[in-house]
């Protein structure tokens, strides 16, 4: 106590150097970390909402935070603005042709992740305009090919930013696979007489008369015939399975539509579900082509035909609304709670870590 | 001290009010400068809380207080260090700061009065008060290592440091041995004759009847009588002839004393 | 009773009220402490503050805030990691030792040590009259006495708040190698990642805060003895109470201010 006493100043000196250095060492390495010294550059974009999004939500480019949301407004025309900055050891990725995209996550919040143009490495100018990814460039940009998707930085978001293009597409695909259905059906029952695929079909039928007679009195007609048959078999067996899919009760469809702790089994099957979709679609796609090419060479097995793509059509429809329903579930969009229960398949090595 | 004009203090119905008790109930009083004072009256008559009320310590309830007719109240802060400089008060208890040294104890108030004063000037003072007093401890010393009576008399030396010109004493000889209160008592002479105001609570017959050039006797927080010794003693107060009749036996008997005591402070 | 009641009652507020001015007194009394610091004045009663509120409940804050810090962090391994959510371990350490338990925590250390320690010195010293004597000698007690201490009390509980900040984000770390080994860098990383500025600036204000008003309670109380040495222990458990009140109720509204 003495010794504290008698050097008390110097004691108190230290006690305090030690502190303020600690903080001054605390505060630059935080301050590099972050980029507090560093400059940042701003730009901005236009989203069509701003739910999820707030202020000082973080810009992230494959996992390191580049740049963060700075302010958030909803313009005349109804459109959300939003300006961010990008710091400038990360400016790199924001290039002609980049992209960014709202990522949210009912449980992390979510980030505005940053897609890097492939166009040229010369920087973006500051207070430029990144088009959103869904938006009108988004998509043109898109499809010319000058930008880089990234992975959103947690596998919530990746899933769920997946899944809504996803299901929007093979709706498209069902409705137009259902337009093209009931044009051929109609057109091969002969209720629809005009149009191209009617004329399609009416020139291959006159063909196939042609080529019938040609071959009329061959061995060769047998054979051929025969062979026919198979092939018809074998689509109203694929048809048939298709629509047992859709109906059975213990099936997929119907395990989707139940009650809860279902929708775990999509995310949990690793897509299982959604592979089963895409091949039954896209068996019954398959089974589409074989039945325009058995087409011309089957004039006179028409009405059996039309019927059995008259089956198929109809499962297409179930299957249509089912995925449409799965699509408006609002306990998939609003939040996979399920999902938490779940052990953490994340590959980040800080998870790995802990 | 040079001349005065008016008084060194001068109360008008001082009324002190606290909030269980009302210990002084109007004393009104005017002393001249130069002279010594006795404030006498029995335990809890209010004397204690009268001369720090006139010293300014405790605030007054009602009631003016001049020393040397500048008025105690809303005074700003120079006006009352200059105050405090020209008014010193010296406790019963001594009232040492116990977290500090002696010697810092004696500091102290120099530094507040005279902040030009270098340190050796400074310590000189100090070794000066310290060798009237006769006090021969260590300076380094905590008060509390101190008996009551140096401790009193480091006290003393601390309100005399800055050379007030009214110095207040509430029993300066409490606690003291007979030795002490001798050098006291010589102190309290040199200083009443270069012209310092004293005003001294004390029961000590022996520092009233030599000192005194008048008394105050106050009771129940009231004034009696104030007055030069003998006007006092002619009070037909029973009261404040029995408190004050000690003294005057003593004045009486002590008188051939005071010649020794005078002899033994000019060997100091 | 009811009258006992009322008088309290009708003098709370009047209480409150001297209580608030001497609040003021002493933020008006520190440019006059600072004067008189310059002039070598003041005989290093807040360096002696800083030492014994500081310097010498250092070990105890150190040892509090490992121990907590270390608790933080491998109940945090062993919980968020099974929600997928790893990466909160850094969010909640720096909310619970940086903002919410490094303020709140010394600032308790602080009134249960010299809180009391301040309301006992100063009541005791008036009861042997060297308030007065202060008084008498032209030093105001607030300058002289009460803003070194408050003054003190502040510095002080910043400082134990940046201890208790290292020893429990550093020293934890160091305990969690025991437990489970971490890389440095990743730990700083993470740190790094979700520290904010707000959250040092909302503790640093806290500490100030605290500081300030653990200090003023402290003398406030000690300099509200009035004559009986009695008064003085119950004037320092009055202390320990209106400070660790008052705290918790300064820190909920900064922790309320600093999300608004």
């Amino acid at each position: 106590m003495k010794f504290r006493i008698r050097f008390a100043t110097q004691i108190v000196g230290l006690f305090t150097i030690l502190a303020v250095v600690f903080v001054i060492v605390l505060m630059v390495a935080i301050g590099t970390g972050q980029g507090w010294f560093e400059p940042r550059y701003e730009y901005s974009t236009v989203l069509s909402s701003a739910s999820g999004l707030n202020i000082g939500m973080t810009v992230d480019f494959r996992g390191f935070e580049v740049g963060r949301v700075t302010n958030i407004s909803l313009s005349e025309d109804n459109n959300v603005n939003v300006t961010f900055n990008i710091r400038e050891r990360y400016i790199h990725p924001v290039t002609k042709g980049s992209l960014v995209e709202l990522a949210t996550n009912p449980i992390l919040g979510g980030t505005l992740v940053l897609h890097r143009g492939t166009r040229s490495d010369e920087p973006l100018e500051e207070f430029s305009v990144i088009p959103e990814w869904n938006s009108e460039t988004g998509r043109a940009i898109r499809a010319v090919g000058i930008v880089e998707r990234s992975q959103p930085p947690d596998p919530i978001s990746t899933i769920l930013s997946e899944i809504d293009p996803l299901l929007l597409s093979v709706s498209e695909i069902l409705d137009s696979t259902q337009d093209i259905l009931g044009t051929l059906s109609g057109t091969l029952d002969g209720s629809i007489t005009d149009g191209p695929i009617a004329d399609m079909v009416g020139q291959t039928l006159s063909l196939l008369a042609v080529l019938e007679d040609r071959l009329d009195d061959t061995e060769a007609l047998l054979a051929g015939s025969e062979e026919l048959l198979a092939s018809v078999n074998r689509i109203a067996d694929n048809a048939a399975t298709a629509s047992d899919e859709f109906r059975d009760p213990t099936g997929i469809v119907p395990q989707l539509l139940g009650g809860s702790g279902t929708v775990a089994t999509l995310f949990d099957d690793d897509n299982m579900l959604f592979d089963e979709i895409l091949g039954i679609f896209s068996s019954i796609n398959e089974t589409l082509d074989e039945v325009s090419q058995i087409a011309r060479f089957a004039g006179a097995q028409t009405p059996q035909l039309a019927a059995i793509l008259e089956e198929g059509r109809e499962a297409l429809i179930v299957g249509q609304d089912v995925l449409t329903g799965l699509r408006n579930n609002p306990l998939l969009r609003g939040g996979i709670p399920e999902r938490i229960d779940q052990p953490s398949n994340v590959e980040s090595f800080r998870e790995a870590q802990f | 001290m040079g001349e005065k004009t008016g008084t060194a203090l001068s109360t008008q119905n001082v009324i002190v009010a606290f909030e269980d008790f009302t210990p002084v109930r109007g004393i009104s009083v005017d002393i001249t400068p130069g002279k010594t004072v006795a404030v006498m009256g029995r335990s809890g008559s209010g004397k204690s809380t009268f001369i720090k009320a006139a010293a300014g310590i405790i605030p007054v309830t009602s009631g003016t207080v001049r020393v040397f007719d500048r008025v105690l109240g809303p005074l700003t802060n120079r006006e009352l260090l200059r105050l405090r400089k020209t008014c010193g008060f010296v406790f019963q208890d001594a009232a040492l700061w116990q977290n500090m040294s002696v010697y810092r104890n004696l500091a102290l108030p120099l530094e507040q009065h005279y902040p030009d004063l270098t340190k050796s000037e400074r310590d000189r003072k100090i070794r000066n008060a310290i060798d009237r007093i006769k006090f021969t401890d260590d300076l380094n010393l905590r008060p509390a290592s101190l008996s009551a009576g140096e401790a009193k008399l480091v006290a003393f030396a601390r309100a005399v440091l800055t050379e007030p010109e009214l110095l207040i004493l509430d029993e300066p000889t409490t606690f003291v041995d007979r030795t002490g209160v001798d050098r006291i008592l010589g102190f309290l002479r040199e200083l009443k004759e270069s012209g310092t105001t004293l005003v001294i609570v004390s029961h000590n017959a022996t520092v009233v009847s030599q000192l005194a050039d008048e008394i105050m006797v106050i009771d129940e927080g009231e004034l009696l009588v104030h007055g030069t010794p003998d006007v006092v003693a002619g009070s037909d107060n029973a009261l404040v002839r029995d408190i004050v009749s000690d003294v005057l036996d003593q004045a009486a008997t002590f008188d051939s004393d005071i010649l020794t005591l005078l002899g033994e402070i000019d060997n100091v | 009773m009811l009258d006992a009641v009322g008088t309290r009652v009708l003098r709370a507020p009047k209480e409150l009220v001297y209580a608030l001015g001497f609040m003021i007194e002493i933020v008006r009394n520190i440019p006059a402490y600072f004067r008189m610091q310059r002039r070598g004045g003041g005989g290093g009663v807040l360096k002696m503050q800083i030492l014994f509120t500081g310097v010498n409940a250092l070990s105890i804050v150190a040892v509090l805030s490992l121990a907590i810090g270390a608790v933080i962090i491998i109940q945090g391994l062993s919980v968020l990691p099974q929600l997928g959510q790893g990466q909160l371990i850094y969010t909640i350490l720096i909310t619970v030792i940086t903002r919410e338990l490094g303020p709140i925590l010394t600032a308790f250390i602080v009134i249960a040590r010299s809180g009391t320690a301040i309301s006992t010195e100063l009541g005791n010293m008036v009861v042997d009259h060297q308030i007065e004597a202060y008084m008498a000698t032209g030093l105001n007690p607030i300058t002289y006495l009460a803003v070194p201490r408050v003054l003190g009390v502040v510095i002080s509980l910043v400082l134990l708040n940046i201890y208790f900040n290292f020893f429990g984000l550093v020293g934890s770390f160091l305990v969690t190698q025991l437990v489970q080994p971490l890389a440095l860098e990743e730990y700083l990383f993470g740190l790094y990642g979700s520290v904010t500025l707000t959250d040092f600036v909302a503790s640093f204000v806290k500490s100030i805060v605290f500081g300030v008003l653990i200090g003023c309670v402290a003398t406030y109380q000690g300099l509200a003895v009035e004559r009986a040495g009695t008064e003085v222990p119950v004037r320092a458990i009055k202390s320990v109470g209106q400070g660790i009140t008052l705290t918790v109720i300064a820190n909920a509204a900064i922790t309320l201010v600093s999300y608004l």
